[in-house]
């Protein structure tokens, strides 16, 4: 008994002799769901923090279909993902501090700017302007698509709202901006994503409850479709 | 200290140990064999690992490798799944690693009594999974403008989206009421029954929102009164998919135990 007689890992040899009567229910997502979620939970000598496992099943429940099926659907998208494939973090640290420090950016300049008593967005685009809001031009990913012809943007806002930058993540956004807001398990889910994905936490500290005609901000709230920000903007009306 | 350590899979009451025969044919976790520890009336399947993968450090990092943590899922039920095909058992979450074989033994002798209970609770029962999704509605048409003051584009997009949202909320109150129907329906045939998380869309693979996630235990002589149950629940407006029979892992939750020790290994890590 004490050496391996199936090397090979695919075989599963013990159904070989049994109907598979078991093999015949559940695929990856069902498997995962009860062997690390439920079952008896024994303390052993190697312990894997609970807290570990926790995340990691949270991240399983973003993740997988059954990981075959996903990959013949085309969805590897975890694959690129700089938190699941690990070693990426880096990134993840990067992109929450660049946001941090644009948040701070923004905060000096809207205070700046409204010590001067001048409005800061409702006023024609800055770069017609000059300098200030270059720092703001590159990093929001708002801007990437540059502002159109002057004012005349702001009044269509259908049209930034309507078709979102594209984002970095393969998934469907839909996902996130459509969610309905009653569901329990995205919700806490998502609670507990890593952060440095989410970017409503970190891009909107400030609010900008006093300006609510910027198209910027419209723009970026939409675009994440964070219902938080939708309620302030109903709100706001 | 040894370079190896005790993977742990299931309990079973020793007098359905499972044949030697069928173990043998049996791979285990990272490709290994499969053996019992016999105690105190019970038994325990485990295998032997090499902590260079299962040890607390390369856990860690192995756990965030979604192959590996498949494949040793899928190790570790298709171990259950065998152990349990006739057997009351009690599986164990994935990746419990002892460091040795006394740690398992003495694992029984302290648990034993627990353990033998539980295996009392599932024996000639089966875990069935049952998942409900709404199935899919044709898009509602846009809601009519209102013919309201004059308002600017972003003021209607709100609107709709306002309205959007009702009828969103709506739907799930109907979803919520069809899942309990169901839920309640099954567990009426049951001896027991949990209602877990509706899993995510990501998870579930599917598009359609999941109304229900239970699990049932059922009796062995009362399976097809179960399914017919399941039958009549079928019908427009839902899709009712059933996977099993499991191995009871939703029906054997024991109090964690937290030996003196466990904290700061916690905070630790």
């Amino acid at each position: 008994m004490s050496e391996p007689m199936w090397p090979g890992r695919g075989t599963s040899p013990a159904y070989g002799a049994r109907p598979p009567v078991r093999e015949s229910g559940g695929n990856l997502g069902d498997i995962l769901e009860r062997v690390l979620d439920r079952g008896v939970v024994i303390v052993g000598d190697i312990r894997v923090n609970l807290l570990d496992i926790e995340l990691l099943t949270i991240k399983l429940r973003l993740l997988i279909a059954s990981v075959d099926t996903a990959r013949e659907l085309g969805i590897d998208w975890w694959e690129h993902d700089p938190w699941l494939s690990s070693g990426d973090r880096d990134l993840v640290e990067e992109n929450r501090r660049l946001r941090r420090r644009l948040a701070a950016v923004r905060a000096d300049e809207e205070a700046e700017l409204e010590e001067d008593g001048r409005p800061a967005l409702g006023r024609p685009p800055a770069h017609r302007h000059a300098p200030p809001a270059r720092g703001r031009a590159r990093l929001d990913e708002a801007y990437d698509e540059p502002p159109r012809e002057r004012v005349r943007g702001r009044d269509r806002p259908g049209e930034t709202y309507g078709e979102p930058p594209p984002r970095r993540r393969t998934r469907p956004d839909e996902t996130y901006g459509e969610r309905p807001r009653g569901r329990d398990l995205p919700d806490e889910t998502y609670g507990e994503r890593p952060r440095g994905r989410d970017l409503p936490d970190e891009t909107d500290d400030e609010p900008p409850r006093e300006r609510p005609r910027g198209r910027d901000r419209g723009g970026a709230a939409y675009r994440e479709g964070s219902p938080g920000r939708v309620r302030r903007e109903e709100r706001d009306e | 200290m040894s370079d190896t350590g005790t993977y742990l899979y299931a309990v079973t009451q020793e007098r359905d140990r499972v044949d030697p025969a069928v173990l043998s044919e049996l791979t285990g976790v990272s490709g290994t064999p499969v053996r019992v520890l016999v105690h105190a009336g019970l038994v325990a399947y485990v295998s032997t690992v090499p902590l260079s993968e299962f040890g607390d450090e390369p856990l860690r990092r192995s756990l965030e490798d979604l192959r590996w943590v498949g494949e040793t899922a899928r190790a570790h039920h298709r171990v259950v799944e065998t152990v349990a095909h006739d057997a009351a058992t009690a599986p164990v979450r994935l990746v419990t690693v002892y460091a040795g074989d006394e740690g398992v033994v003495a694992m029984l002798e302290r648990r034993g009594a627990e353990l033998r209970a539980l295996l009392t609770q599932v024996s000639g029962r089966d875990e069935w999974g049952v998942k409900a999704y709404a199935a899919p509605r044709p898009a509602e048409p846009p809601p009519e403008e209102p013919g309201g003051p004059p308002s600017g584009p972003g003021t209607a997009y709100l609107r709709r989206r306002k309205a959007g949202l009702r009828s969103r909320e709506e739907r799930q109150r109907e979803c919520a009421e069809q899942a309990e129907r169901i839920h309640t329906a099954l567990a009426a045939v049951a001896v027991d029954s949990r209602r877990h998380r509706p899993q995510d869309p990501q998870l579930s693979g599917r598009e359609d929102p999941m109304l229900l996630n239970g699990a049932y235990l059922v009796d062995g002589d009362r399976r097809a009164e179960f399914a017919a149950v399941l039958e009549s629940l079928r019908g427009p407006g839902v899709t009712i998919e059933l996977t099993g029979p499991w191995a009871p892992y939703s029906f054997t939750a024991v109090e964690p135990e937290t030996p003196a020790g466990t904290a700061e290994r916690r905070d630790g890590g």
